[in-house]
């Protein structure tokens, strides 16, 4: 951290936008269950550091470079490191604090987990209109794609695929940000995601015969078994406060709601807690 | 012209000069920093001044200085120093300009030909904010850290002198005051101040990495 730290006034000078999150992250439905006694909470704490830079022959463009670690404190095995690429685009169509915009973004990334079934490569990509509509209030709604590929296929069921973690969704979704002060901000979001979800749990003949690919999941405990279901619907409300620090940093809390139906009364609720310190340059 | 005639000429104008100096205060007795303090000659407008070459920097990715008081006419350039490009403008009615994406020191500086406030912005950091004012008097400081401001060398006779500040939530002109200036005088204003609204510059986390 401290070497980070020292490195961040550098990467600044050389035109790159340096950024170091720390935070923790609870979940109360960790395991994605359906019944209530496969429902595993879980809590991480995550570090990241990221840096952008826009590209000297187009200032809309910019590239990025950055590195995560997530830390479960009961599901070890959940445990992760990431480094990742992205690219980013955004322009304002107009001059001015109103004029709308435009923002579009893919990414890329490597997942080491402890545990061989959670390694995953994920790749994302968005677009996103949005507009301020005064100092205080922000509006933005897009679409984005996610796609996660799990590395190993570890098949344990004939005739089931054993990449229960290869995933893809596509998400609609829309945010706001509202400003109390200059220190303090409001933020609200919703989306909607129709896709597959990976759910952890015991042995359970309904999961069993919904899901298209099965695979143990230790992480969780030496009976948990990793079901991917198809065509899940997952509405998610977020609201959160965001406390400015000085010039550089922020310290922002969320509190969501993951609502997934998965068809065939395979519907779980994960609700997610967050507090993140961010510090950019 | 001698050198005793030039000298007589220096004893005389410094006799008829006087230093006029400002405290500006908010309604709680507080010092207003980043105040401009305007004093224009009654009757006949003042001999015309050279307008300068004036400079409203950029650094980390803030006008410096955020308020800047310039003579009409004046050329002003915006150098910046950032790594990041800006892209300055204005909508205002005393100025509109577009400076597109740059870095480094714009060729042309911009002239403030008409007098009046010139709410700067940059189109790509939106919480980036700042203030020309414009005076047609070239009479005019802006306030320190604490509240005070010294108008030097002003020449002998009536002014009137007003006060403007970004915040300002009485009108400018209910800042009027007259003043006889024959030898260095001291002002105070008590003047009333909106809050401030200015987009947040907070960083947001830049994902989780993904939860499905």
């Amino acid at each position: 951290m401290a070497l980070l730290a020292a490195l961040l006034p550098a990467l600044a000078h050389a035109q790159w936008s340096p950024q170091l999150e720390g935070g923790i992250t609870h979940q109360t439905n960790f395991s994605r269950a359906q019944l209530e006694q496969d429902r595993i909470a879980d809590t991480a704490i995550t570090l990241g550091g990221s840096a952008e830079r826009a590209l000297p022959f187009a200032a809309d463009l910019n590239i990025g470079a950055d590195a995560r670690l997530a830390q479960y404190i009961h599901s070890e095995g959940a445990s992760f490191a990431s480094a990742g690429v992205s690219g980013a685009w955004r322009r304002k169509l107009g001059l001015g604090l109103n004029a709308p915009w435009l923002a579009a973004r893919a990414g890329a990334a490597l997942e080491n987990a402890r545990e061989r079934v959670r390694d995953a490569t994920r790749s994302n990509a968005s677009l996103v209109a949005g507009r301020r509509f005064d100092e205080r209030l922000e509006l933005a709604a897009g679409f984005a794609y996610d796609r996660r590929v799990q590395r190993d296929d570890l098949a344990v069921v004939p005739g089931y695929g054993g990449k229960p973690f290869s995933l893809q969704g596509r998400t609609l979704f829309g945010r706001a940000g509202y400003a109390l002060g200059e220190q303090w901000a409001l933020l609200g979001s919703a989306a909607v995601r129709k896709g597959d979800v990976e759910s952890s749990s015991r042995r359970n003949f309904t999961i069993f015969s919904a899901s298209n690919a099965i695979a143990n999941d230790p992480a969780l405990g030496p009976d948990f078994i990793a079901y991917r279901l198809s065509g899940a619907r997952t509405v998610t409300l977020s609201a959160g406060l965001s406390w400015q620090l000085g010039r550089y940093a922020a310290l922002e809390g969320n509190a969501s709601r993951d609502d997934t139906a998965a068809g065939e009364g395979l519907d779980y609720v994960n609700r997610i807690y967050s507090v993140t310190f961010v510090y950019r340059r | 012209m001698s050198l005793a005639v030039l000298l007589l000429l220096a004893v005389v104008h410094a006799a008829c000069a006087a230093d006029l100096e400002v405290l500006v205060q908010n309604d709680r007795a507080q010092p207003v920093a980043e105040a401009v303090v305007i004093a224009a000659p009654d009757g006949a407008p003042p001999k015309p001044a050279r307008a300068k070459l004036e400079q409203v920097e950029q650094i980390d990715q803030e006008f410096v200085p955020r308020v800047k008081a310039v003579l009409v006419g004046s050329a002003v350039s915006f150098p910046n120093h950032d790594s990041v490009r800006h892209h300055v403008y204005s909508f205002s009615p005393a100025k509109r300009f577009d400076l597109p994406l740059y870095v480094g020191t714009p060729a042309n500086p911009v002239v403030f030909d008409k007098a009046g406030v010139v709410t700067i912005g940059c189109n790509i950091h939106d919480w980036m904010v700042g203030y020309i004012y414009v005076s047609e008097s070239p009479y005019y400081a802006t306030t320190d850290a604490h509240g005070r401001a010294k108008l030097a060398g002003l020449p002998a006779g009536a002014y009137t002198v007003r006060v403007w500040h970004p915040q300002l939530a009485q009108p400018e002109e209910s800042t009027r005051r007259r003043a006889e200036l024959t030898e260095p005088a001291f002002m105070e204003w008590q003047i009333s101040l909106k809050p401030e609204v200015r987009v947040r510059r907070a960083p947001a986390p830049r994902g989780s990495g993904g939860r499905y």
